[in-house]
């Protein structure tokens, strides 16, 4: 092939500035490459859990973890002395700690007795003693004031790029990007001199404004030996700033409005300090840390000592070492022990035998159709114990993807999983529109005209002075009475679904239902169906998105929950539904409501369009909801410290209003028969699922690619948010300061924080949250769930990377199985049952 | 008949066409190299099935965009194909996907280079 420009081959040699160019191409991948050890993060008002290992997940946990501990200076499991304190209050067993050995290091468990002062002595008991009480490495975490400067510096910059009511940023800074702007900026930036010198502030002046010239500019002068290796130490140096960047970039689509910033950016401006400085700080890793191995020979003295072997020769003593230093580290053994005995008692309870409620065969009065969220459990048990109701789970955008437009909102708001791009609209429409359309007028001039005077530089004192006689006396109310504050009358409003104003087909509508329908394996519909939607009560908390339902993209539950309902009620779908085999009875009626899991109330949504026959159903079945909140407030309330949960719910200086999906650990895919009558202590994830309806898995493909997906994303924050709360986690909340729409900042500047505040997971210095792996539990034909995960790379990675257990059973009294790396099952057996001989050890790993 | 040939006979202009079929997580990263190279545009389709060296990949699932195929398609001047290759072919050291690239002809050359 020849080139009519140059007459050349496309492979054949190339003028030097021809090299340049593909060097460009190739750098631009590179930075593409690195940043993937980032995870994206979306902005505090619309929290979206994700897992801060995320660029690690291709690989195996206890792999990642190293990586992740080499890349980010951080901490993947939970320190020894936390175990051993599980471990003391019997939440770890001994048998579960063997079981982990013999799991996380099978050629340990093979290995033959060793012999101290004459006896045998297993290897495993020696290990044991090892992991009950061995020393411990010291975990030095260092910092580098220069290093911290650059990071404020980054961050104050950016901040200020992405303010779009900043004066400092005109457009032309805009349309030349964020990396040209600090350059051109920055140069008269005083903070710069003292990071870099004059020089070195010089010669950032100097750089070009295309971003990737500037990187390769500060690449060349760094003289870096591994390219992809410095940028991917860049990159992790601000996990904050670069995953915001990357969610701009990968994430946040056209719909997103004002400023962006790119990660080769963020790289960049990092890079081009360190090259102005002249010193490799920010363009190299920190130090491996060494942990478990660097202390071997104090571990082996202890072994020796508590095992009664002072005077084991010097072969016994290296063979010890070499076990020690070849083991997995303790921290991982003790994760998965803990993870075994969860997955023991919950699996134990789901068994049968172990069941002390027999399945309620009476026709339900109602139906209640929960979030798949942890927190629904506690009300769906609490409500099936009141009445005779029947509870289903299913992720709580309840399958319509849509963008939300509130009355009175110029503006439209994604409101399903991330996992999915909406397409078309729904609509909040009062019914009394002059009177919204007035007040929508008066709030936009009082926004427009506040607004206003906060940006002007000159106006916010003449602010202060003038509004000061009415916030200081608000302020006093909401602090002294945060009820009465709080209270807000409601405006009665109807959706509008259907494609007039931007929503969907009737085809669209059909699908959506009866995806429903199906997903979860509803077959008799009751009389009255409550969509339960989720929201949570929490003023004056930057991190309130996360408390919302992970499934609407971190906002309130409800008005997805009045979506399906208008769609499941909608006559022209019942119809269709009904040529397509699926029959609503006309006497059933679908009504959408909102569980506030910060009080366990729940509110009935669009009461008005309630047909009269229906009212006292309604009514009874409200009453039902407050008795099962009120009972599931007290059993949460127990976890809780401090005041009553109403009161957490109105209080602005409230730093818990609520745990959250703190404690989760298990996701159950099943018909509720699977867990009936069991209390999953608000751990558990519930999707209904009928395999009977399912024969050939696609309903429950669409489960284990996208609720599972999710779930797991938010096991996995609140795992890292746990186990290292000052590199995975937001850290202590009092300390946070809001850094716009965008996230916290830890004080006054630098990194933005990723992951959950301390207080998400954590009473003070004791955690609330136990770090697992997520759990899932299915009861379904295995082969047709081993099959679901042959056919999709990203899932089967998550499971045989062990970032997800599995465990499935056929039917309700079937045994259980459990999924090992690769797609080979084996049955359960808990961990009290394995026996401690070498032949049935051997036997099992043989299995 | 070759591309030039082609060109020549219906009055139409030689470029390059690069094909790349990846993950969907990872079109942003391609995205990213084809447009800072100077593509003026690119094609992309999404849940994108089919069978390969990692065995057989689902078309779209019915709640996640993200976890099948894409396929994206841009025509570039032979000039800047380069570029272009060299970045994913380094982009594929690190991930799943293919790339191919063939030659093309275009009736209105000015859509495919930026001035």
């Amino acid at each position: 092939m020849t080139s009519p420009d140059t007459g050349a081959s496309l492979h054949a040699g190339r003028s030097t500035h021809d090299e340049t160019v593909i060097d460009f191409g190739t750098l631009r991948a590179d930075v593409a490459t690195a940043t993937r050890l980032v995870a994206p993060v979306w902005p505090v008002e619309s929290f979206v859990a994700t897992n801060p290992m995320r660029g690690f997940e291709h690989l195996p946990f206890d792999t990642a973890c190293t990586e992740a501990e080499r890349w980010f200076g951080a901490t993947a499991r939970c320190p020894l002395p936390w175990y051993r304190e599980r471990y003391r209050a019997g939440a770890i067993r001994t048998a579960d700690l063997h079981a982990a050995m013999i799991e996380t290091d099978p050629a340990l468990a093979l290995s033959p007795p060793v012999e101290l002062d004459g006896q045998p002595v297993d290897l495993l008991d020696l290990f044991l003693i090892d992991l009950l009480d061995g020393p411990e490495a010291p975990i030095e975490r260092t910092g580098d004031p220069w290093i911290t400067g650059a990071l404020d510096h980054l961050g104050s910059w950016i901040s200020t790029y992405l303010d779009d009511h900043n004066p400092l940023v005109e457009q032309a800074d805009r349309d030349r990007g964020f990396l040209a702007f600090w350059r051109r900026t920055a140069v008269a930036d005083p903070r710069l001199a003292r990071l870099v010198g004059r020089g070195g502030r010089r010669w950032i002046g100097s750089l070009p404004d295309d971003p990737t010239a500037a990187l390769a500019s500060a690449l060349e002068r760094l003289r870096v030996d591994d390219r992809l290796d410095a940028l991917r130490s860049l990159a992790t140096k601000a996990p904050g700033w670069c995953g915001l960047a990357v969610w701009m970039e990968e994430w946040a689509g056209s719909g997103h409005r004002g400023p962006r910033v790119r990660p080769i950016e963020v790289i960049g401006l990092l890079a081009a300090l360190d090259a102005a400085a002249g010193v490799r700080r920010l363009s190299i890793t920190g130090a491996i840390p060494t942990g478990d191995r660097s202390i071997v020979a104090e571990r082996v003295e202890h072994v020796l000592r508590v095992a009664g072997g002072d005077s084991a020769s010097a072969a016994l003593q290296r063979r010890l070492a070499d076990l020690l230093r070849n083991a997995p580290p303790r921290a991982a053994v003790w994760l998965r022990a803990h993870e075994i005995s969860y997955r023991d008692r919950l699996l134990t309870s789901l068994t049968p035998l172990e069941r002390a409620v027999p399945p309620d065969t009476t026709p339900a009065t109602a139906q209640l159709v929960a979030c798949i969220d942890v927190r629904s459990e506690r009300l769906r048990r609490h409500l099936e114990a009141v009445g005779s109701y029947e509870t289903f789970g299913f992720a709580g955008f309840f399958g319509v993807p849509i963008r939300w437009r509130p009355t009175d909102s110029t503006t439209t708001e994604a409101r399903c999983p991330v996992l999915v791009t909406p397409t078309r609209e729904a609509t909040e429409v009062p019914i009394d529109e002059a009177a919204s359309q007035r007040r929508q007028r008066t709030r936009q001039g009082l926004r427009t005209a506040w607004s206003a005077a906060k940006h002007d530089p000159a106006a916010p004192f003449a602010l202060a002075e003038a509004s000061g006689w009415i916030t200081g006396p608000t302020a006093a109310v909401r602090t002294m009475f945060p009820r009465v504050a709080s209270t807000r009358p409601e405006q009665p409003s109807t959706v509008v679904v259907d494609d007039t104003r931007g929503g969907f087909t009737l085809r669209e509508r059909v699908l959506f239902a009866e995806a429903i329908v199906s997903t979860i394996g509803i077959r008799d519909f009751a009389p009255l169906v409550v969509l339960c939607g989720h929201a949570s009560s929490t003023p004056n908390n930057a991190h309130a998105s996360a408390l919302q339902c992970g499934a609407c993209g971190g906002a309130p539950g409800g008005d997805n929950a009045r979506v399906a309902a208008a769609i499941l009620n909608d006559p022209d779908v019942r119809a269709t539904l009904a040529e397509r085999g699926v029959t609503v009875p006309t006497t059933t009626w679908f009504v959408a409501a909102e569980h506030d899991t910060t009080t366990d109330s729940v509110r009935v949504l669009d009461r008005h369009t309630v047909p009269p026959g229906h009212l006292a159903l309604v009514d009874t079945t409200e009453a039902h909801l407050r008795v099962a909140g009120r009972r599931a407030a007290s059993e949460r309330a127990g976890r809780l410290p401090g005041t009553h949960t109403e009161h957490r719910a109105h209080d602005w200086a409230e730093t818990r209003p609520e745990w959250g999906l703190a404690r989760n650990a298990a996701f159950v895919i099943g018909p509720r028969s699977a867990t009936a009558g069991v209390d999953l202590g608000g751990r558990v994830f519930l999707h209904s699922y009928e395999p009977d309806t399912d024969p050939d898995g696609l309903a429950l493909e669409t489960i284990m690619t996208a609720p599972l997906v999710v779930a797991q994303w938010i096991s996995a924050q609140y795992y890292a948010s746990s186990v290292d709360p000052e590199v995975f986690g937001a850290g202590d909340k009092l300390v946070h300061n809001p850094v716009g729409r965008h996230g916290v900042w830890r004080g006054q500047g630098g990194d933005l924080a990723i992951g959950l505040p301390w207080q998400s997971v954590a009473t003070g210095g004791e955690l609330e949250h136990e770090p697992l792996r997520l759990l899932a539990v299915v009861e379904a034909p295995v082969d047709r769930v081993e099959s679901v995960v042959r056919r999709n790379d990203g899932l089967r990675r998550l499971l045989d990377g062990g970032w997800i257990h599995l465990a499935a059973r056929d039917h309700r009294v079937a045994p259980w199985s459990l999924r090992s790396p690769g797609g080979t099952w084996v049955t359960w057996h808990h961990a009290n049952d394995w026996s401690r001989s070498r032949s049935e050890t051997t036997e099992l790993l043989e299995a | 008949m070759d591309t030039d040939t082609i060109a020549d006979e219906f009055g139409l202009t030689p470029m390059v066409k690069i094909e790349v079929v990846i993950d969907g997580a990872d079109e942003a990263a391609v995205r990213d190299v084809f447009l800072g190279g100077g593509a003026t545009g690119y094609t992309a389709l999404t849940g994108v099935s089919g069978f390969g060296h990692h065995g057989h990949h689902q078309g779209r699932l019915l709640f996640n965009d993200r976890a099948s195929l894409s396929m994206l398609i841009t025509v570039v001047p032979r000039a800047r194909a380069a570029d272009l290759i060299a970045g994913i072919r380094k982009l594929l050291d690190h991930r799943h996907g293919v790339l191919f690239v063939s030659e093309t002809a275009v009736s209105r050359p000015e859509y495919f280079a930026a001035p």
